[in-house]
């Protein structure tokens, strides 16, 4: 079963690792932009060779960095939460899709969180984790940006134990290194800024951590910042 | 670990269908993902007797001074891993407890709801449970000292462990890791997350760990000396109220009465530790714990009242000579008592003084209220209140000599010399009058 995990684990990073670049090379030529508020007034046209909506506005979007300010709830004290501070840096790349202003958008996050809940001073067991996250989703632009996100990825977590006196003598079997699969649903609504260049979303993010059922719920203020290239001219 | 996944659809990938071929596969991935592959653990499995990573007392200094390690132990009590449930005791997780009264570390429950299973994070090295976070390694060191009090009760106190099962609702005690507390007084009602306690719930005998907090050094929950002092609680349940629950019982519930179980409870952690500085190891601030140092706190009766009576609150008892723990200052004394007498009758065992005494506590109650009324006259509600003032005092004075005569009175011949000597020398005529040692202390 190990080994079927392996070979699932892999086939599907590379889903997604080929998602983004097909994204890339759908759009290269004629991505349209994704992040600008539409112009009522305009006529939008389907290309039938690319597959891309082609709205006539002047600044597109293809690419964008950002970080996410979000805060997990893990279960701590007895069955009560401790929200934990898990912040993330993260790009995106758009594609389009047939489907008029739907967009695709593949996503690359980093998250590191070293909070750790209330301990006493004389033993603590500190938790360490940085997430390294591959993400598809479908994105529409409007006026707010709503989107749907699936994600996998894994958790490289640290565990260690410190102690003080009157603690004299420690099994130190408890520290260890894991690396643990995770996957997520994440649903935003972005509020675009600046005709695309900021957009700003809340989201809330439903994941599950292999070995670890305490922290099901993340929510999250994601930052991001797409520079702006000029359109190209309608065929 | 395994993962029950089920087998992932895979759409053959066509360039005139690229859309529709990537909306399906995400859609496939993702009902899998939440429908099926939990990633859900299926814990390996641990051989019976249970042995883990726990904090554990190690050692007492020749300061009197508590040590711990994070060692590994066996469990001989545990027989159901991941409900951390067992021979003597079963953990729950959670849960809210409504209480009517908290009296030091007793409380008085009403009703509990919620509660789940431990849900233990773990893994297994060389057959060895080792915890994967502070939670696991709390409710596991937990665990480990109830397991510890019950194996050890019969060498240390001289009493079985069956016999205290009697008493406990389908024989074993329920223990609630880091409950929430709402209260309903007449004073007040709340929820919270009480930190920094333990406690016994005579009503259901269940024990309470409360919430670890950051001011903590050996965790509470994990410290044998306060596990032990709770048991000691449960002790006195068995001894002197018969395991009997009632709700206005007010001998049981009066000032001095609760002082009295306290002492009774820091005797039994001397018990099993031989370590006589309660607290410090687990809360070390100075005005707390040196009035807890059974040998080490230097006050007498006459000191605790004339604090009492000189400012409405109790002194910063930053020396050994102040107390300003409450009716737990009545504890300190009773605990001193009887380690010192204990002390003077070496050639007496510690588990036959010990189980002389739980004797001693089973008669107590009846001997209390037979008693007349030129000694002590019945508790009542009024008795349950901080004295404050010299009447009130004298009040509980007397119920306290009424409780140390019933103790000397039910103790072997050869003990009762010492024990008034040590009575008295503590409590003085205040706490232990004269006509409360007539007629049974040579």
């Amino acid at each position: 079963m190990k080994r079927n995990i392996n070979i699932a684990t892999k086939y599907l990073l590379a889903f997604f690792a080929n998602i983004t670049v097909l994204s890339i090379a759908a759009g290269a030529e004629d991505l349209d932009s994704l992040r600008e508020l539409p112009n009522q007034s305009e006529d939008l046209k389907v290309s039938p060779d690319t597959l891309s909506l082609i709205p006539q506005i002047d600044q597109t979007h293809r690419y964008a960095l950002g970080i996410n300010l979000a805060w997990q709830s893990r279960r701590d004290y007895g069955d009560r939460y401790f929200r934990r501070f898990f912040p993330e840096i993260l790009g995106y790349v758009y594609g389009p899709t047939p489907v008029e202003q739907l967009f695709w958008r593949g996503g690359a996050r980093l998250g590191y969180s070293s909070d750790q809940p209330e301990m006493p001073q004389s033993i603590q067991i500190t938790e360490q984790d940085t997430t390294i996250i591959l993400e598809g989703a479908l994105t529409r632009n409007w006026y707010w940006v709503p989107s749907i996100a699936f994600a996998l990825g894994y958790d490289f977590k640290t565990t260690k134990v410190k102690s003080k006196s009157p603690i004299e003598s420690v099994d130190d079997r408890i520290n260890k290194k894991e690396k643990l699969l995770l996957w997520h649903i994440q649903a935003g609504l972005g509020l675009p800024l600046f005709r695309g260049d900021i957009l700003i979303e809340p989201i809330i993010r439903y994941q599950q951590i292999e070995l670890d059922d305490r922290a099901k719920w993340l929510l999250g203020f994601e930052w991001t910042w797409s520079p702006s290239e000029p359109k190209s001219e309608i065929n | 670990m395994v993962h029950n996944c089920k087998e992932m659809v895979i759409i053959n990938m066509k360039k005139n269908n690229l859309f529709t071929t990537l909306s399906a596969q995400i859609t496939a991935i993702a009902v899998s993902s939440v429908t099926s592959c939990g990633l859900t653990q299926q814990k390996a499995s641990a051989d019976k007797p249970y042995k883990a990573i726990v904090v554990t007392l190690t050692d007492v200094d020749t300061n009197g001074a508590a040590k711990f390690g994070l060692l590994e132990r066996t469990f001989n009590s545990l027989t159901d891993l991941d409900q951390l449930d067992g021979t003597y005791a079963k953990f729950l997780r959670g849960g809210q407890l409504s209480v009517k009264e908290v009296n030091g570390s007793i409380v008085s429950a009403d009703t509990f709801s919620g509660g789940e299973n431990p849900n233990l994070r773990y893994s297994i090295k060389d057959g060895v449970v080792v915890a994967s976070d502070y939670s696991s390694l709390a409710m596991l060191s937990s665990y480990y000292q109830f397991d510890y009090i019950y194996s050890n009760v019969k060498s240390v106190l001289g009493i079985e462990p069956a016999d205290l099962q009697t008493k406990l609702p389908s024989g074993k005690h329920t223990v609630l890791f880091e409950p929430q507390i709402s209260f309903n007084l007449s004073t007040g009602s709340g929820t919270a997350g009480i930190k920094l306690n333990a406690a016994f719930s005579p009503k259901d005998k269940q024990f309470l760990l409360f919430q670890r907090s950051g001011i903590e050094s050996i965790p509470l929950s994990s410290n044998l000396q306060v596990i032990s002092h709770e048991f000691g609680h449960s002790l006195f349940d068995f001894a002197f109220l018969d395991g009997k629950y009632e709700d206005k019982n007010y001998t049981a519930e009066s000032y001095s009465m609760r002082g009295l179980n306290e002492g009774w409870a820091d005797f039994i952690s001397w018990s099993f530790t031989n370590c006589p500085d309660i607290l410090r190891s687990s809360i070390n601030i100075a005005e707390i714990a040196n009035s807890r140092h059974i040998t080490n706190s230097t006050f007498k009766w006459e000191n605790i009242v004339n604090q009492s009576l000189s400012d409405s609150a109790y002194q910063s008892a930053s020396d050994f000579g102040k107390c300003r723990g409450s009716f737990y200052c009545i504890g300190t004394l009773f605990a001193r008592s009887l380690i010192a007498t204990k002390t003077a009758l070496p050639s007496v065992e510690k588990k036959v003084f010990a189980s002389g005494l739980i004797s001693s506590l089973k008669l107590a109650q009846a001997e209390v209220k037979a008693m007349p009324v030129s000694i002590v006259t019945a508790a009542t509600e009024d008795d349950q209140t901080d004295p404050d003032s010299s009447l009130r005092w004298s009040r509980q004075g007397t119920l306290t000599g009424a409780f140390l005569r019933a103790i000397v009175k039910n103790s072997p011949n050869d003990w009762k010399s010492k024990l008034c000597q040590n009575f008295a020398e503590n409590f003085g005529t205040g706490g232990f009058p004269e006509i409360a040692r007539s007629g049974v202390c040579p």
